[in-house]
């Protein structure tokens, strides 16, 4: 159908498929908003988020509170972007250190097989058939709540499924030729994992990546809901929704609770769109026509 | 991406508001019926005398069976199954109702009282009562006559046995059990005769517990069935507005939605307790008095009653509930952040060393109270970390005194001020009684004991007031606020009388009655 052909790279013709789904960008440019109001959130929020006041109780929205206030007399707009910050640190930082770790391990048993793959992969297995929302629950009462036990716990219930992704491609990639010449020159498997092997995964372990970074937004959202995620004071998405349980709360004081709740809904969405759209970008097969 | 947005924000509302919706009124289940809907806080467990107390199956078992004698609204001892009673220093007379029969029919004596007691102070059947009976002796020295001999004087004995608990057991049916195998006994998972105006018949697990009307009961009981069901708060309100519920207490946050719903009434009774932060006082930096003082100037009390309560409470200012036991005038540590400073400045206050505030989360009033102390002490210059905790975690930061301070309510002190001993004395201190701030004071200590051992009520007052005095001077708890305790009742449940104590809510249930 085209009639022009101009020689193209594969990083810009990847650009281009993501491009072409229209949510990955609008996702992108939300949770980079985002991300600006949580990384400016005490120039953005004009209050602090943990100034209680008892003569501004539960105001509704006006000029000097932009998104009212809670049962405390804070500030909700204050707390909706320091909470952002709390939600995206936690999200990307157990995201990020699950998928190194699952990385690491797949290509690890991927490249050397035998004993260490049998071991890696059933550990793997083990950690996948656990309810792992049940497993954080119990990890948080015993550990005690915080921001860095929260990080580590996800991170060790969700390795697995970067882990597999990047066993099933390593072994592929140990069969093709370039890794195979790579051997026949004398290259270690260590090497080779970390100079041809990871590298090439990078794309697929990205998409696997940013998924996750969704499911942990979720999972903190959870956790602090039911108050064993991060602690008060310090304002989180989900904890601003706890805060927020009541019936009378609920049918007279909107203000306190769409808010957080509009926040999580929207940067989940906004994640997995971009996650999506990076999928259709490195994988040309699996994209739509 | 308009799309998706409005089926999200939808999604949103959907789950936020839960499935409850006061004004969808579907099935009126309990409109028209002639059975009685009454909420539980929480789910019951079994119903014996014997175990340590908890507010639900105290609850259920105040319906069940009865005592010899309970507490009313007004806080005045209430006649069950003893008519009336005479008190000495050492000795407590009970004249029991004359010819009572149990609830399948067997004749009541003063055995079954006596059957129970000795169960009741027998420490190693773990009784929650038998550290309040120790060293007691009991006799029936005929049908209708029961009696306590103290093992040393306590006018305020009494007080000790009011209430929902001390349930008196029928002996014709637990008499010949061994005492080992009693406290495990099925009787008390499904209790077959009671003194009380319902009649147990089933606990559908977690769901509801059904009773009927005791055709045996002293009076006639007017409802013949009632169902207590442990739900939610948030359920339960919206229930009373749909007439499935009749009968629910309410958080005062709930107020304003509760009071628009059409044909349901609110009352409201000061509670027998209060809320407060215990002081650990075996560290330094607390012992003076200075130290607490500058404390309770530093929180906006007003504030946190007016607001988190709406205005359904008091500031309490002693650790004494019982109206006649107090003075006239007691320092009211009004909110002074300037001399809250100046005070902590007297008695020299590290400020860089950070004090830790744990509390058991969950309650709105509660959690709240923490983040604004939190905020208020550190306006003064007291650094507070907060710290949530499990109950089990909080007892053992008792014992160890890992604690610095402890947000807590609750109690009941509201019928004799010899109830608020176990708090105060230098012989109390936790665990060997409810001392946790291991407070200590010989002068009010002699003057509690000098006034339980006098009957003269006017004389026992005196020197209650003197202590009170004492207490106010030296803050040995921070107190924050006596809570009103909230009832909401359908139009149709009549000859409710509101307890601030909701443990004894049901206190009167044999005057209820269903219009309509």
């Amino acid at each position: 159908m085209t009639t022009q052909i101009i020689p193209r790279s594969p990083a810009r013709l990847a650009a281009r498929r993501f491009r072409r789904n229209r949510m990955a960008p609008a996702g992108a440019v939300f949770l980079a908003v985002i991300v600006l109001m949580a990384l400016a959130a005490p120039l953005v929020s004009g209050h602090d988020p943990n100034a209680v006041d008892l003569s501004a109780f539960r105001e509704p929205p006006s000029a000097a509170h932009l998104l009212g206030t809670d049962s405390s007399g804070r500030d909700v707009f204050a707390r909706l972007v320091h909470a952002g910050r709390v939600s995206l640190l936690v999200g990307l930082m157990s995201a990020l250190a699950a998928v190194v770790l699952g990385a690491l391990l797949g290509a690890l048993a991927g490249m050397f097989g035998g004993l260490l793959d049998a071991a890696v992969m059933r550990v793997a297995d083990v950690v996948l058939s656990f309810p792992s929302l049940v497993v954080v629950v119990v990890l948080a009462g015993v550990l005690g709540p915080s921001t860095a036990m929260l990080v580590v716990v996800f991170a060790a219930c969700n390795w697995p499924t970067a882990c597999r992704v990047v066993r099933g491609l390593t072994l592929a990639l140990r069969e093709q030729e370039y890794v195979q010449a790579a051997r026949a020159f004398g290259a270690g498997r260590l090497t080779i994992v970390f100079r041809h092997v990871l590298p090439a995964v990078l794309s697929q372990v990205a998409v696997v990546g940013t998924l996750l970074v969704a499911q942990m937004i979720l999972l903190e959202a959870v956790l602090s809901f039911l108050g064993l995620g991060v602690q008060p004071p310090q304002a989180s998405w989900g904890n601003m929704l706890n805060d927020a349980q009541s019936l009378t709360l609920i049918q007279t004081m909107p203000w306190l609770w769409l808010p957080p709740g509009l926040a999580i809904a929207l940067t989940v969405l906004a994640v997995n769109f971009v996650g999506d759209g990076l999928r259709d970008a490195v994988d040309p097969k699996g994209a739509r026509a | 991406m308009i799309r998706p947005l409005g089926v999200l924000a939808a999604a949103v509302l959907v789950l936020a508001t839960g499935c409850s919706d006061p004004t969808n009124s579907g099935a009126k289940t309990a409109q028209g019926s002639s059975a009685l809907s009454v909420y539980l806080y929480q789910k019951p467990k079994r119903f014996s005398p014997l175990d340590p107390l908890t507010g639900p199956d105290q609850q259920v078992m105040q319906l069940v069976y009865d005592n010899l004698l309970t507490v009313n609204d007004r806080y005045e001892y209430e006649p069950r199954l003893a008519e009336r009673w005479e008190v000495t220093p050492r000795k407590v007379v009970f004249h029991l109702r004359k010819g009572l029969k149990w609830s399948d029919g067997a004749p009541f004596s003063s055995k079954d009282v006596l059957f129970t007691y000795k169960l009741l102070a027998d420490a190693k059947l773990g009784s929650a009562m038998a550290g309040k009976l120790a060293g007691a002796a009991f006799e029936a020295p005929d049908a209708d006559t029961f009696v306590i001999n103290l093992a040393k004087p306590n006018v305020g004995f009494l007080s000790l046995l009011a209430g929902p608990f001390g349930f008196v057991l029928p002996e014709h049916v637990l008499g010949s059990v061994p005492a080992a195998q009693l406290t495990g006994h099925a009787f008390f998972n499904k209790p077959t005769a009671g003194m009380g105006p319902y009649t147990f018949v089933q606990y559908k697990t977690d769901q509801y517990v059904e009773l009927a009307a005791n055709p045996n009961y002293r009076k006639p009981v007017s409802i013949p069935k009632i169902f207590l069901k442990p739900v939610s708060s948030d359920v339960a309100t919206a229930q009373l507005g749909t007439g499935e519920m009749d009968l629910v207490q309410i958080s005062p946050t709930d107020l304003q939605a509760v009071g628009a719903l059409k044909g349901v009434t609110v009352a409201g009774k000061p509670s027998p307790g209060f809320l407060r932060m215990a002081v650990d006082q075996t560290d330094k930096r607390f012992a003076d008095p200075r130290v607490r003082q500058a404390m309770l100037h530093a929180i906006d009390r007003k504030a946190l009653v007016d607001k988190l309560l709406a205005g359904k409470g008091r500031v309490q200012n002693s650790s004494f509930v019982a109206a006649w036991a107090l003075p006239e005038t007691l320092a009211g540590y009004a909110y002074d952040p300037a001399k809250a400073k100046t005070l902590l400045a007297e008695a020299g206050w590290d400020a860089s060393k950070p004090v830790t505030l744990s509390w058991i989360p969950g309650q709105r009033d509660r959690d709240a109270a923490a983040t604004v102390v939190q905020s208020s002490l550190a306006a003064a210059g007291v650094k507070v970390e907060l710290k949530q905790v499990q109950a089990a975690q909080l007892l053992q930061s008792y014992e160890d005194h890992s604690f610095d301070l402890a947000l807590f309510g609750g109690g009941t002190y509201a019928v004799d001020p010899s109830s608020s001993v176990p708090i105060l004395g230098c012989g109390a201190f936790y665990p060997t009684g409810g001392n946790i701030s291991s407070f200590c004071d010989k002068s009010l200590d002699e003057l509690t004991a000098e006034a339980d051992g006098i009957s003269d009520q006017d004389e026992r007052a005196g020197l209650y007031r003197k202590a009170a005095e004492k207490d106010n001077a030296q803050v040995p708890y921070l107190w924050l606020y006596n809570p009103d305790t909230l009832w909401a009742s359908s139009a149709r449940l009549r000859g409710f009388k509101p307890s601030g104590d909701f443990v004894s809510g049901f206190w009167n249930a044999d005057e209820w009655t269903l219009a309509g």
